[in-house]
């Protein structure tokens, strides 16, 4: 890797690194047998560098050899020589992309009521800006794949660390000018996702794939922790430039904001993740007057990507500040101005006039002041403060609606596999990853509780793009959604061609019914399939329902603060979380605590250099 | 570490079996040894020095006459400076084959993970403290675990802290790998 982003590549010269021992070849742009270059939505993305650097971190070429070591002395010896083309720019705090106009298409605009006559009504108005900065995804598995060539046809087997197994498929399919259906990516699980595994690691797959072909042999690549942080970036810093409207007693009346993020240096999914910043810029509040700009900026860095919450708590965050600074300035108790300002009636509609009830919401945010003993906790803080000269106490309570499913609605659909072998043991495959969040779990839950067989009869082995085609990445807090659907529709086929034979033979156990099936030919494979709703968001009219459904909650923290040192701890948390009818309540705390605490990383303690 | 006598062959236990290498390349680190040999479970998250513990390590110094338990990353070890060494891996303490181990029970049904990519370090981070103090208090379980970086289970280490409590206060865990 090189520390300066761009340049321009004069010249590559690999001759002293292939001489060292164990090495075998070295791998660049002109051995790709197919494109180096693709369109990802109108955006051109590059696997290896020809021409042009843009960013530290960015791919060039590889080195292949028997071994790591040899791999990592060889690849220092590659030397390239390159010529200063233009400026750099790294960051949206120093105004650098924003001052030269650097963003991306396209630039997105959400409107309702009218902000300019909010303004006018306004008793006062606030202008100020909020950064909040990026985060590493710091998953316990770093990236990595192994690429296997099969003798026959250019068929490939994949064995990669992926979210987004189709794509990858896909990505390596563009690559090497193979059909998807020769090219087959495995993920049996991940020692952690969080949206980190989605786009990168199709292009390391593709250069991976790529060695493999060159070779003729099967080729791992696993980034080691450093290169991880570097080369696949984590998630988008974003500036929020706001100017509010509101009255003495705390409502809003408008708010016009203009959100930057900061994209780094090809588009990737920074413009979905603005879109659902915008999404969720009114959070809880039924702000009446409310306009959102997002730009993504163009900089020098790694492409930033998906990482959980996806820019909902980017878009989240801005107007909680907002809300504080309100309160301040009003002087009054924050959970009150929060109050004031929140989605109450039955029916209420979004900024982006979806339909939905607050309903779930008000009860979550009830419940925790209740169960946080609100009320007070904040007397006996106040009092802790007037005593304590160099130790300050702080609680805050927020409530939260946030967005399900993808707002591109194409994305909102999974399929699944089940089949029953003679024995009566299930296979089920499904289009979903397992990374931890318990998907598998929670599918075998499903398939047991419609098949009626004990779960130790269901086995899942793997997601496979050979299992099930075109998946969409497992991302958006939807996957249990999705595959559970996809599961329990295949379950129900199943049941449904069993059902005649059930009736005949009452009397049967599990596996003579699937033996009497065989022998009746009835068949012991399904495919599932769930169709998800049909998101979709006219921009122009700033209209669409964006989302499946919205989930909600409310979390209060109480926090003290070293006003000499600077440190903080965090003293207590409760979180109240509508989960629905949870299909397994030790996953779903799991799975809320660890998102919790990837949130205190990311706002007090994580900060990218 | 010790050195009985001056030898050419690379001598050390894993799991209690007795390796011997006649070759042992001075660069090469336990991890990659143990995984080239076939010990999948322990993993690698980054090769610097605040991650991540994998391995457990017995050995026993001749100069000063005694005995040490440590925990160590196999990342950052070297093999060469095995000898005379025993080395437990996850898989030397217990596993769904044979029988788990009372460390790896208790995590598994408090919930105390969730992609499991972590919990080997974990596991052999309290095998060791156990090994070393059979009755840990809260303090030295938290100091004991802090190293490992379980991101998403932060808050699952209350119930894995109580759980291990408990185990350590009220069982009598007999030690399953005796010297050589």
């Amino acid at each position: 890797t090189l520390s300066q982003p761009c340049l321009h590549i004069s010249s590559i010269d690999a001759s002293v690194a292939l001489a060292m021992s164990g090495v075998i070849t070295f791998i660049s742009a002109k051995d790709v047998p197919g494109q180096n270059r693709r369109l990802w939505f109108n955006n051109p993305e590059e696997l290896f560098a020809e021409e042009e650097v843009i960013c530290v971190g960015q791919i060039i070429g590889a080195i292949v050899a028997e071994t790591r070591e040899q791999a990592k002395r060889a690849a220092e010896q590659v030397a390239i020589t390159y010529q200063d083309i233009q400026p750099a720019f790294f960051t949206i705090e120093v105004f650098e992309a924003i001052e030269h106009q650097s963003f991306f298409d396209p630039k997105r605009k959400l409107e309702r009521g009218n902000v300019e006559e909010g303004f006018k009504k306004a008793d006062h108005i606030l202008e100020d800006e909020l950064y909040m900065g990026g985060q590493e995804h710091f998953y316990m598995e770093t990236q990595g794949l192994i690429a296997i060539p099969k003798a026959e046809a250019g068929e490939m087997e994949l064995y990669v660390a992926s979210q987004h197994a189709a794509y990858t498929q896909e990505v390596v399919g563009i690559t090497l000018g193979i059909d998807s259906n020769k090219i087959t990516c495995h993920v049996k699980r991940l020692g952690g996702g969080f949206g980190g595994k989605v786009m990168k690691i199709a292009s390391l797959s593709a250069i991976a794939a790529t060695a493999t072909y060159k070779t003729g042999r099967a080729v791992r690549c696993v980034l080691e922790r450093g290169d991880d942080m570097l080369i696949t970036s984590g998630r988008s810093p974003f500036l929020g430039k706001y100017k509010v409207g509101y009255m003495n007693d705390g409502t809003i009346l408008a708010a016009d904001i203009t959100y930057y993020s900061n994209g780094g240096c090809t588009l990737d999914e920074s413009s979905f993740i603005m879109e659902k910043a915008l999404l969720h810029m009114d959070n809880g509040y039924k702000i009446p007057n409310l306009r959102g700009h997002g730009l993504v900026c163009k900089t020098n860095l790694p492409s930033y990507t998906a990482f959980r919450g996806f820019g909902g708590p980017q878009g989240l965050t801005i107007i909680e500040g907002v809300l504080h600074e309100v309160a301040t300035r009003c002087g009054l108790p924050a959970h009150q101005v929060r109050d004031i300002n929140m989605y109450k009636d039955e029916k209420c509609y979004t900024h982006h006039k979806q339909l939905f009830s607050p309903r779930d919401m008000v009860q979550c945010w009830n419940e925790c002041l209740e169960k946080s003993d609100y009320t007070h906790r904040c007397l006996s803080i106040e009092q802790f403060n007037a005593h304590n000269h160099w130790k300050k106490r702080g609680i805050s309570i927020v409530p939260l609606k946030f967005g399900i499913g993808f707002s591109k609605g194409f994305y909102n659909q999974v399929a699944a596999l089940v089949n029953i072998y003679k024995d009566g043991s299930v296979l089920i495959s499904h289009g979903g990853t397992e990374m931890g969040q318990g998907i598998n779990t929670k599918a075998i839950q499903i398939a047991s509780r419609i098949l009626k067989v004990p779960m130790s009869s269901i086995h899942i082995k793997e997601t496979c793009t050979g299992n099930v085609p075109n998946a969409a990445p497992s991302a958006a807090s939807f996957g249990t959604d999705a595959v559970g659907m996809a599961v329990k529709n295949g379950c129900e086929k199943l049941m449904r061609s069993l059902e005649p034979l059930i009736k005949k033979h009452p009397q049967y156990t599990w596996q003579q019914l699937v033996v009497e099936a065989y022998c009746q030919k009835i068949s012991l494979s399904a495919t599932g399939f769930f169709m998800g709703p049909h998101t979709s968001l006219d921009w122009e009219k700033s209209e669409g329902n964006a989302y499946y459904y919205f989930t909600f909650g409310a979390c209060c923290s109480e926090v003290e603060i070293d006003c000499l040192t600077g440190d903080h701890e965090n003293i207590r948390t409760d979180i109240v979380m509508d989960v629905g009818r949870s299909i397994n309540p030790a996953l779903d705390v799991g799975q809320v605590e660890g998102g919790f605490v990837q949130g205190i990383g990311l706002y007090t303690i994580e900060e990218l250099q | 570490m010790s050195s009985l006598s001056v030898n050419s062959e690379l001598v050390f236990y894993i799991n209690g079996k007795k390796i011997v290498e006649k070759n042992a390349d001075p660069e090469e680190m336990l991890l990659a040894y143990l995984r080239r040999k076939g010990f999948f479970a322990t993993s690698v998250f980054s090769t610097s020095n605040h991650t991540d513990v994998t391995t457990f390590l017995l050995f026993y110094d001749h100069l000063h006459d005694r005995l040490f338990k440590l925990k160590m990353n196999a990342c950052l070890q070297p093999i060469c400076s095995l000898h005379g060494a025993a080395v437990v891996t996850i898989e030397g303490i217990g596993s769904t084959k044979t029988k788990l181990h009372p460390v790896q029970e208790h995590i598994a049904k408090a919930h105390g993970s969730q992609c499991w990519f972590c919990t080997p370090g974990m596991v052999m981070s309290m095998y060791t403290l156990l090994r070393n103090n059979p009755q840990p208090t809260m303090e030295d379980i938290r100091e004991t675990l802090g190293g490992d970086k379980q991101i998403c289970i932060l808050m699952d280490l209350i119930y894995i802290f109580r759980s291990m409590n408990s185990n350590a206060e009220h069982k009598n865990l007999k030690i399953l790998f005796s010297f050589f």
